[in-house]
């Protein structure tokens, strides 16, 4: 999609998703291996509401 | 309802309304009016003037959810949110101005105007709800419908010195809501006090304060409030820093006991909420995004055009780490009752500045404090807490466990009549 943008847009673009990427990439190595048997956030505060 | 709105007119440069309904709200007060003489109340929001944030859907006027995409939009029903308030007698005199489709929090609108606020008429009134606490520190309108989605309802009510509550999620229908992000979304009341706030949200819920009346001379009393220091008191101006721990000691003076308390995992939000966020925006607007990208401000489209580039292996991965963040606060809240931090670092920026008066760039700053119960889905609420030496509002954010709202409304109405700032601004 970036090489379709004009040049401002696309280096402001670039800009914002690389500190996202970096923030992402901390966070991925926090995420839980094995959630499965968790139900899904939305449905259970749903619920309790 | 001509006074008020005559106000809204008189006050039109404020920009808090992008649709002011004369005709509707006159007519409507009418058939209450003749209602009341013939000794038909619908309950305590009879004949009262209401507004509404303009992505809450209302039954026959348009709905622009602050986007040229959607300004000639016009739903065929009211959301269950509007609805509940018209059941009971509420008048709509209005839809608020807000940041184009939620997604920010400056609501400067490219295409509506910039909501002033009405401490400063050169400062932003925050947003995404800025309309609706712009009109609210007026004096228009004695409630109004907001949603949250990163803080859309606090953050405005702490930078324009109004009260407002943003439930656990769920708890107030998202149904005729425009969706930001299905699942960091919230609908929830918006008003100058903390009474007028709850008879808001027993009038959306259903759910009413049927707790004994607690002692006058220490209300809190047994009450534990968490304070956890290294994340929401670093880095906050001067002002806000003394006003908030001001109103902790007034929490005290009250009979509650404030503790220090830490959530190891609370770092982790702010990415989990914002990958989520820009994912569920761009999935939702995608097909816009892709063929009219002209038709959005250029923070918006930019933000929209992120979410695109959004793996959804980052998405689930985000989603997964968002539940030990959740488990992290269901722990906290085993030891206290509440949380309390500031709503805002800083107090409302002039508008166009893009840094906060404590030095944090002003998205990233203004959702720092408010997002973790928007990641976490846990209720939250912002109340004025003291002014800026530049007459400024401070707001103090109170934080409970899920479906403790009226906990929170009973302590913030404790504190408020404590500690009532007492001011409207001079507009």
């Amino acid at each position: 999609m970036l090489e379709d943008l004009p040049p401002p847009d696309a280096e402001r673009l670039k800009r914002r998703f690389d500190a996202w990427r970096e923030a992402m990439d901390r966070l991925k190595s926090k995420a839980p291996q094995n959630p499965e048997d968790e139900p899904l956030f939305a449905s259970e505060l749903e619920r309790e509401s | 309802m001509r006074s008020q709105l005559d106000r809204a007119q008189k006050l039109s440069e404020l920009n808090a309304f992008i649709s002011l309904l004369p005709d509707e709200a006159i007519a409507e007060a009418r058939r209450l009016d003749g209602m009341r003489r013939r000794g038909e109340v619908l309950g305590p929001l009879h004949g009262i003037p209401v507004t509404a944030k303009d992505l809450v859907w209302s039954k026959g006027s348009r709905t622009t959810s602050g986007s040229k995409i959607y300004a000639d939009f016009v739903p065929d029903r009211d959301a269950p949110a509007l609805a509940s308030l018209r059941a009971r007698g509420a008048v709509l005199l209005g839809k608020t101005n807000l940041h184009e489709l939620a997604y920010g929090v400056s609501n400067v609108n490219p295409h509506y105007g910039t909501a002033r606020n009405p401490w400063d008429r050169t400062r932003i009134s925050g947003g995404s709800s800025g309309g609706s606490a712009v009109a609210l520190a007026s004096g228009i309108g004695y409630g109004s419908i907001g949603t949250d989605t990163g803080g859309s309802i606090r953050i405005p009510s702490s930078l324009c010195g109004v009260v407002g509550l943003k439930p656990t999620y769920g708890r107030v229908s998202r149904q005729g809501v425009t969706p930001l992000s299905w699942s960091l979304d919230h609908v929830g009341p918006m008003a100058r006090t903390v009474e007028d706030v709850t008879l808001l949200y027993e009038a959306m819920t259903g759910e009413s304060d049927e707790a004994p009346e607690p002692p006058k001379s220490a209300p809190l009393r047994g009450l534990r409030v968490g304070l956890h220091p290294r994340y929401f008191f670093e880095n906050l101006a001067p002002e806000v820093d003394s006003s908030v721990r001001s109103a902790l000691g007034t929490l005290e003076s009250l009979g509650a006991a404030v503790v220090e308390i830490d959530v190891p995992e609370i770092e982790l939000q702010g990415a989990c909420r914002n990958t989520i966020a820009f994912a569920e925006a761009s999935c939702y607007h995608e097909k816009n995004i892709r063929t009219r990208p002209q038709d959005y401000g250029d923070d918006t489209r930019d933000l929209l055009r992120l979410g695109l580039l959004v793996p959804a292996t980052d998405y689930l991965a985000a989603l997964r780490v968002r539940r030990v963040v959740v488990a992290s606060f269901r722990r906290a809240f085993e030891d206290i009752d509440l949380f309390a931090a500031p709503s805002t670092p800083a107090a409302a920026p002039p508008i166009g500045a893009s840094v906060l008066d404590n030095g944090e760039e002003l998205r990233t700053g203004l959702l720092r404090l408010p997002g973790p119960f928007n990641t976490t889905g846990f209720p939250a609420l912002s109340l004025p807490c003291g002014f800026t030496g530049d007459g400024l509002p401070v707001g103090l954010q109170l934080a409970a466990a899920p479906r403790r709202e009226l906990l929170l409304l009973r302590v913030a109405g404790a504190f408020e009549r404590q500690s009532s700032p007492g001011r409207s601004p001079a507009v």
